[in-house]
């Protein structure tokens, strides 16, 4: 049973104790016979409790008549005592207690209140306001006191009845009549009717003050909390066993008088804490200080003392009763670190105590408000515990419900600190410590997210993948928890945000094969290569193989996927690889980099027509004759359509025995058309497409192609003094069609481009037995051209002197201008004469300025 | 559940400093818009009406700061979030590489009860802009990735989309919402109960 308060009786008088008051260490009694008696308070060794009273002073002739209320007001060592319906104020310290005052506007009085405020002004003076309300008949006077003088307030406060109890507040006099209780607004003096003291009969009222704007009301067998706020309001109720008679607050307990006894409770929560018995019929109770409560009869004075905290906490601690353990820690007299030292303590008792009795949101809340290292809260599971230290038996492990609503807590905790971890950290900067300090942020953000982690698995795995991009767990930890849930694919994003690729991507080739496994197939890891970049070229050349085996196509993406990191791999790397390892993708790969990236690098289309050549001669694999035609077309067309390749390099591998259409492409590319001619007309035996070659290259000319109509001439008449096709081609058989000269031909084209051959050419190269008339129209025709092209000239000819003549005409008339300069001229720029020498300048316009002053106007 | 009555939305903007989440914003609920940046420092929240089918649905904004990721603001912020809006600059490509972990941040942080089908949103706003970094198919591509988010190209300035992508979300989460009703209506009712049973006889000892 928890022991809030120690009794000590401490005298038994003969007189009759009318009423009691007591200040610092001294108690003062005023009785019936009008005798007052002023004792000291000391501690006493004796078995007889705690403390015991010395007298100090007796004054037997104090007052004729009974005392009816003595307050005190120790700073201005005043007295004030109601006797005989007046209100006095007495010298406490000179000898009998002089009178200094009687208040004659008083008589009639019956009960007063007063308030002691000590204020401690700018200046640091501290300054007690008092204020003063005596209840005449059916009339409040308010005073108000300063320097031991009072003044009467110019208004009294008409009430009712004549009042029982008085109390101040802030803005409200509270006071209690035979039957209610009514608040005075100071500032109005309107009444505010509150409630009765009882709901059948009515009772004596009672008012202890909670605070400065709260009281404890009496009614019936209850107190009521009521507070003075912007309106008044009853904030709860306290439960006693019959009803008080006295009730006076000494946070953080209510003392309740009774019958012979006194009750201690708590208000938040509402908890009995003691009773004190044996009080025999005592009837006034007065509060000293914090902890010392006097209660007298008619006759016997006790003394209630608190016990001591250090005490007083054990046994709260035992009994679970923290929160009253941490505001009676708050209030004691030790030093501040002490108190915050204990406070914490009990804190930390009670959260654990709230996790043992499964109040885990509650139990977590409080465990924020510590603010503790959350390694200590992550102990409580011992399932999530990293530490492999001895199995304590401290924490026992939770199960099922139970250990779903703990984590679900401790999710919320976790959740809670990661903020504020934020929070703080945004808020440091700049300090000295932020190295050691952001280090430490880490750390705790480690633990924090690695036991979310492992929350996670055990709750709502869904987070996982989340929260392992974050990038905050500890990798061994977190690899083991997920590796024990067979959560690959979770651990595959764990790799990829430590960069543990090597090791993801091992898992992934290991879990490919695993019919039932999550990451079953290549799919996972070709989004993984695609993500890795360029600086992992490497590793992606290991792993990309049994994708590239398997499935070739689907494979070729992780080079190929239209994605950043992707496009910027090192592609002559790739080719490479390819090259070494993957030949057939080779011409996937180079279409895609070449037709989709556009890209230029002569090195790509080089090896793509290479590539194409192979496959089309090396006939090694089962290449079927589409496939080689296809190919074929698709070579001649990039051939044709492509600027980036460097045929020189190119044509260097051509075969010489095949592949002669492509061989004159890449000729027409390098300017030597007559090599090209002659492989469509003698080896292709093609001469429509040597025509075409020639109209091509005529149409984007400049004039020295205007030749290649001729070279086609020639190599039609002439077929074997050409000797274009030397060297490597020399062996070539020749097609039969045009091995004999073809002179209709060559006399065909020269009709039909006559305009674009040179004729003098055209004629050297005809053999000299072709007859005149065969040629008539080509002549003619070269003729007109050469005829229109010198009447051409002449018309241009006759234009042009024309031109020139007036041009003369007008030089002439320009030059037949004059000016005369004199000694009356004056420059309009610089207002002076022209001398004798001075160059001038004349615009059209007829000014005249000097030659140094044009760039002036 | 009437279909007349009156909904809530809160719905959270988030992304990198300085893409837009308080223009688009401001243009949805004010049709305004203005050149000049302010950063936004900690949260803001503005408040419009939309007409979804027949249901008034009064839409709650919040407006966060980029700059700090989460911090200053708590858990309970981001609980209770119907819909999460996240915003990137078409222009800098930074900014939609870290939709991701504005995402996955949020979701540890909020906490929802489904987090693989929690509705986001996603914005590629400053399309009126003409150094465009991010194409709209890799942002496409990204959103399909993510479980089909919606993906819009925005621009607060010229506001292209804005009023389209806010009715999407609030249709959405709307769509979502009844899902999830649909769901939990049992066992909620179940559970009220018995907890109103219990808070009776504590009830008993009242004092008055």
């Amino acid at each position: 049973m928890h022991e809030a308060y120690e009794v000590s009786p401490l005298l038994t008088v003969t007189v009759q104790i009318e009423t009691i008051a007591a200040y610092d260490g001294n108690l003062l009694l005023g009785t019936r016979q009008g005798h007052l008696l002023m004792y000291s308070l000391s501690t006493n060794n004796g078995n007889q409790g705690k403390y015991g009273l010395q007298l100090l002073r007796y004054c037997k002739n104090f007052s004729k008549k009974p005392i009816q209320q003595i307050e005190v007001i120790p700073e201005k060592n005043l007295l004030l005592c109601l006797s005989d319906y007046v209100l006095s104020t007495y010298d406490i310290n000179g000898v009998n207690f002089p009178l200094i005052e009687t208040f004659p506007q008083t008589k009639g009085a019956s009960l007063f209140a007063l308030d002691n405020k000590s204020t401690t002004s700018m200046t640091g003076e501290s300054n007690s306001v008092v204020r003063l309300c005596v209840a005449v008949r059916r009339k409040l006077q308010l005073y108000y006191g300063k320097n031991g003088q009072f003044k009467q307030h110019l208004f009294d406060f008409s009430i009712p009845d004549v009042p029982k109890v008085l109390a101040w507040g802030q803005e409200y006099l509270c006071v209690g009549f035979k039957a209610e209780y009514t608040f005075y607004d100071l500032s109005s003096g309107k009444p505010k009717e509150l409630f009765p003291t009882g709901s059948s009969k009515s009772l004596e009222p009672t008012i202890a003050k909670y605070s400065e704007t709260s009281f404890l009301l009496g009614r019936d067998q209850t107190s009521v909390l009521v507070e003075e706020t912007q309106d008044i309001e009853i904030k709860k109720t306290i439960r006693w066993s019959e009803p008080p008679i006295s009730v006076v607050w000494d946070e953080p307990f209510v003392l309740g008088l009774l019958q012979d006894q006194v009750v201690v409770q708590t208000v938040e929560p509402s908890l009995f804490i003691q009773t004190i018995p044996e009080l025999n019929k005592a009837r006034l109770m007065y509060r000293c200080k914090r902890g010392l409560i006097f209660v007298s009869s008619v006759g016997q004075v006790w003394c209630l003392s608190s016990v001591d905290v250090t005490k007083q906490r054990q046994q709260l601690l035992k009994d679970k009763q923290f929160q009253i353990a941490i505001t009676l820690t708050k209030l004691s007299e030790c030093s501040q670190e002490e108190k915050e030292h204990s406070q914490r303590s009990i804190q930390k008792l009670f959260a654990l105590d709230l996790f043992d009795s499964k109040e885990y949101a509650q139990s977590m809340k409080e465990f924020i408000k510590l603010n503790i290292d959350p390694a200590e809260v992550i102990e409580l599971f011992p399932d999530l515990d990293s530490k492999p230290g001895p199995e304590s038996s401290k924490n026992k492990k939770l199960k099922g419900k139970d250990l779903e609503n703990a984590l679900k807590a401790l999710i919320d905790y976790l959740l809670a600190l990661r903020a504020n971890i934020g929070k703080n950290t945004s808020q440091v900067s700049g300090s000295q410590e932020e190295g050691g300090s952001q280090r430490n942020v880490t750390q705790q953000l480690e633990l924090i997210d690695t036991t979310l982690l492992k929350c996670y698995l055990q709750t709502n795995d869904a987070f996982v993948a989340s929260l392992l991009r974050l990038n905050n767990c500890r990798l061994e930890e977190a690899e083991k928890t997920l590796l024990q849930h067979g959560k690959y694919s979770e651990l595959i994003i764990l790799y990829q945000t430590k960069g543990q690729h090597t090791k993801a991507l091992q898992l992934l080739r290991d879990q490919a094969k695993q019919p039932d496994s999550s990451l079953k197939g290549y799919s996972r890891t070709k989004n993984y290569m695609q993500n890795l970049g360029a600086e992992h070229i490497n590793l992606i050349f290991k792993f990309s193989d049994w994708i590239l085996k398997e499935h070739p196509e689907e494979g070729l993406k992780i080079f190929t996927e239209d994605k950043v990191e992707v496009e910027n791999l090192p592609r002559p790397k790739i080719l490479d690889f390819l090259l070494r390892e993957h030949e057939t993708l080779v011409i996937p790969y180079l279409e895609h980099v070449i037709h989709t990236w556009n890209d230029t690098n002569s090195l790509f289309h080089d090896a793509l027509i290479r590539m194409y050549r192979e496959k089309i001669t090396d006939k090694k694999g089962a290449v079927t004759e589409e496939e080689i035609q296809h190919t074929k077309s698709k070579l001649l067309a990039f051939l044709e359509k492509s600027v980036h390749y460097t045929p020189e390099r190119v044509i260097l591998h051509f075969p010489n025995d095949s592949l002669f259409e492509e061989r004159a492409v890449i000729l027409g590319k390098l300017g030597r058309h007559e090599q090209a001619l002659a492989i469509y007309v003698q080896i292709l035996g093609d001469v429509d497409r040597a025509v075409r070659y020639c109209e091509n290259v005529s149409e984007n000319s400049n004039d020295q192609n205007q030749d290649v109509y001729v070279m086609l001439m020639k190599i039609l008449v002439n077929p074997e003094n050409s000797n274009a096709l030397s060297g490597p081609l020399e062996k070539v058989p020749r097609n039969p069609k045009t091995a004999v000269p073809d002179l209709e031909t060559a006399l065909n084209i020269l009709e039909k481009h006559g305009d674009k051959i040179s004729p003098l050419k055209a004629l050297s190269v005809l053999p000299d037995d072709v007859p005149l008339t065969r040629l008539k129209r080509f002549l003619e025709c070269a003729l007109d051209a050469q005829l229109t092209l010198k009447r051409r000239t002449q018309v241009l000819k006759g234009l042009l002197s024309a031109e020139h003549m007036q041009v003369q005409e007008l030089k002439q008339f320009h030059e037949s201008k004059s000016v005369v300069i004199n000694d009356y001229n004056v420059c309009p720029v610089c207002k002076k004469r022209f001398g004798n020498q001075s160059a001038f300048v004349r615009y059209p316009n007829g000014d005249i300025v000097h030659y140094s002053c044009r760039l002036d106007k | 559940m009437s279909s007349k009555k009156k909904v809530l939305l809160k719905v959270i903007i988030l992304g990198d400093s300085g893409v837009g989440k308080t223009s688009l914003m401001n243009q949805f609920v004010n049709k305004k818009f203005s050149n000049q940046y302010k950063a936004t420092i900690g949260a803001d929240f503005l408040t419009k009406e939309v007409i979804v089918d027949d249901r008034i649905v009064t839409m709650q904004i919040w407006d966060t700061a980029g700059q700090e990721r989460f911090q200053s603001l708590g858990v309970a912020f981001y609980r209770g979030a119907d819909c999460c809006v996240l915003v990137f600059d078409v222009t800098a490509p930074n900014t939609f590489k870290s939709l991701e972990s504005w995402k996955d941040e949020f979701l540890i942080q909020a906490s929802p009860r489904d987090p693989e089908n929690f509705p986001f949103v996603i914005l590629g706003n400053k399309v009126d802009l003409e150094n465009r970094a991010v194409s709209a198919k890799r942002a496409q591509q990204w959103c399909q990735s993510k479980n089909d988010i919606p993906y819009f190209e925005t621009s607060a300035k010229e506001a292209v989309n804005v009023e389209l992508a806010f009715q999407t979300i609030a249709r959405n989460v709307l769509a979502q919402e009844t899902d999830a009703e649909l769901y939990n209506e049992f066992p909620d009712q179940l559970k009220l109960t018995a907890n109103d049973n219990g808070r009776n006889r504590d009830g008993d000892n009242c004092a008055c």
